[in-house]
């Protein structure tokens, strides 16, 4: 019987992580853009935002915007979210404030509950999304576009963020 | 020492553990009570481990084993759905300008006393009267799930620790058990010397 219950446990933990991986970017290539702030093409959200936990720490600029850079670094949060640093191409960096120079001059881009959270606040929240984005998320150093709410984290200097993210892709070369 | 590692590797496993099960097999429960039926049976398998494991450490005919792991079961399961409600409640009425350390602090110190009063009574029903010492029993439950909550979410919040951070689960669940087991500790160790003195009648149960 344990035997059985630890096989399946590794089983379950062999498929965390399975997904769709998205690998091309639906717009026009990225440098057609290059205005100061080119938020992209229209953008469309979905309906991740209903399950970031606690909302009002979050300001919303924009409900959704398309950008492009370089994902600097990938870590789990104790929330349930991915936190991504993305070093944006220039013709994005616009989109950066004082509080992102905290963040190493990247903007933060958070897909959310992609993971069951241990913060309390967030246990139900998560729990309570039957569709969880579960795709692979961009791994450091692809050059890749994302869509994503635009907001300012007030816990977090205020600093620029892409949270929750609703897709992304590889930029066309 | 042999309690408060039961106590870490009893909570390490069951967050660990209650991530897959809840992850792989819970969400068709999600939309059931907006998320809560998914927290209770994240509990329940915390609740699940933390019993087993702890059991294995408890003086030997003190408890049966099922009955202890099941109140185990139970007490973490409701005391994760208080935690979250209670989580919520406080991330929504706390001001999100407040420093992180203080207005984080006070939801997850918060939100682990609602875990610890939920195993701590559960547990308190079934433990022998020697061994619990009164409510110290529920007391240092409360304590020790408060502060031991507070310094997991801290430690992995605040610090950049690479072996914790792509641990995150098992970290989370040995560092909240080693505040658990310490301050459980604290109630049982002289709780089973008065258990063991002469003249004590062993085993007596409310």
């Amino acid at each position: 019987m344990a035997g059985r219950f630890i096989g399946l446990a590794i089983a379950v933990l062999m498929c965390v992580g399975c997904g769709i991986r998205a690998s091309s970017d639906p717009s026009a290539s990225a440098s057609s853009r290059g205005t100061a702030v080119n938020l992209g093409p229209a953008c469309t959200a979905t309906d991740q935002d209903q399950y970031v936990y606690r909302p009002v720490r979050l300001r919303v600029i924009m409900p959704c915007v398309h950008l492009t850079g370089t994902v600097v670094t990938s870590s789990a949060e104790a929330d349930g979210d991915i936190h991504l640093d993305v070093r944006l191409d220039a013709s994005y960096e616009g989109l950066l404030n004082p509080g992102n120079l905290q963040a190493g001059g990247s903007l933060v881009v958070e897909p959310v509950c992609r993971f069951p959270p241990v913060q309390a606040e967030a246990i139900r929240v998560c729990a309570s999304d039957p569709d969880p984005y579960a795709d692979a998320l961009p791994a450091v150093g692809e050059h890749v576009w994302l869509e994503g709410r635009y907001v300012l984290d007030l816990q977090h200097h205020a600093w620029a963020e892409l949270h929750p993210l609703y897709r992304w892709g590889i930029v066309d070369r | 020492m042999r309690w408060i590692g039961a106590s870490v590797v009893g909570y390490a496993l069951g967050a660990t553990l209650s991530t897959a099960v809840v992850g792989a097999i819970a969400r068709p429960l999600s939309p059931l009570a907006g998320g809560m039926i998914v927290v209770f049976v994240f509990g329940a398998v915390v609740g699940m481990m933390i019993g087993t494991a702890q059991f294995v450490a408890l003086p030997r005919g003190a408890v049966t084993g099922p009955r202890w792991i099941l109140m185990t079961l139970l007490g973490a399961a409701v005391g994760f759905s208080v935690a979250a409600v209670v989580g919520e409640a406080l991330a929504n009425a706390i001001d999100p300008t407040l420093s992180v350390a203080i207005g984080g602090g006070v939801i997850q110190v918060t939100s682990g006393a609602a875990l610890g009063l939920g195993i701590g009574s559960a547990q308190w029903i079934v433990l022998p009267r020697q061994l619990r010492m009164g409510r110290s029993w529920i007391v240092s439950n409360v304590v020790g799930a408060g502060l031991g909550y507070g310094a997991a979410i801290g430690v992995l919040e605040l610090l950049e620790v690479p072996i914790l951070k792509t641990n995150l689960m098992s970290s989370f669940g040995a560092i909240l058990g080693l505040f658990v087991g310490a301050a459980q500790a604290l109630v049982l160790w002289p709780g089973r010397r008065r258990a063991l003195s002469p003249g004590a009648s062993h085993g007596e149960r409310e």
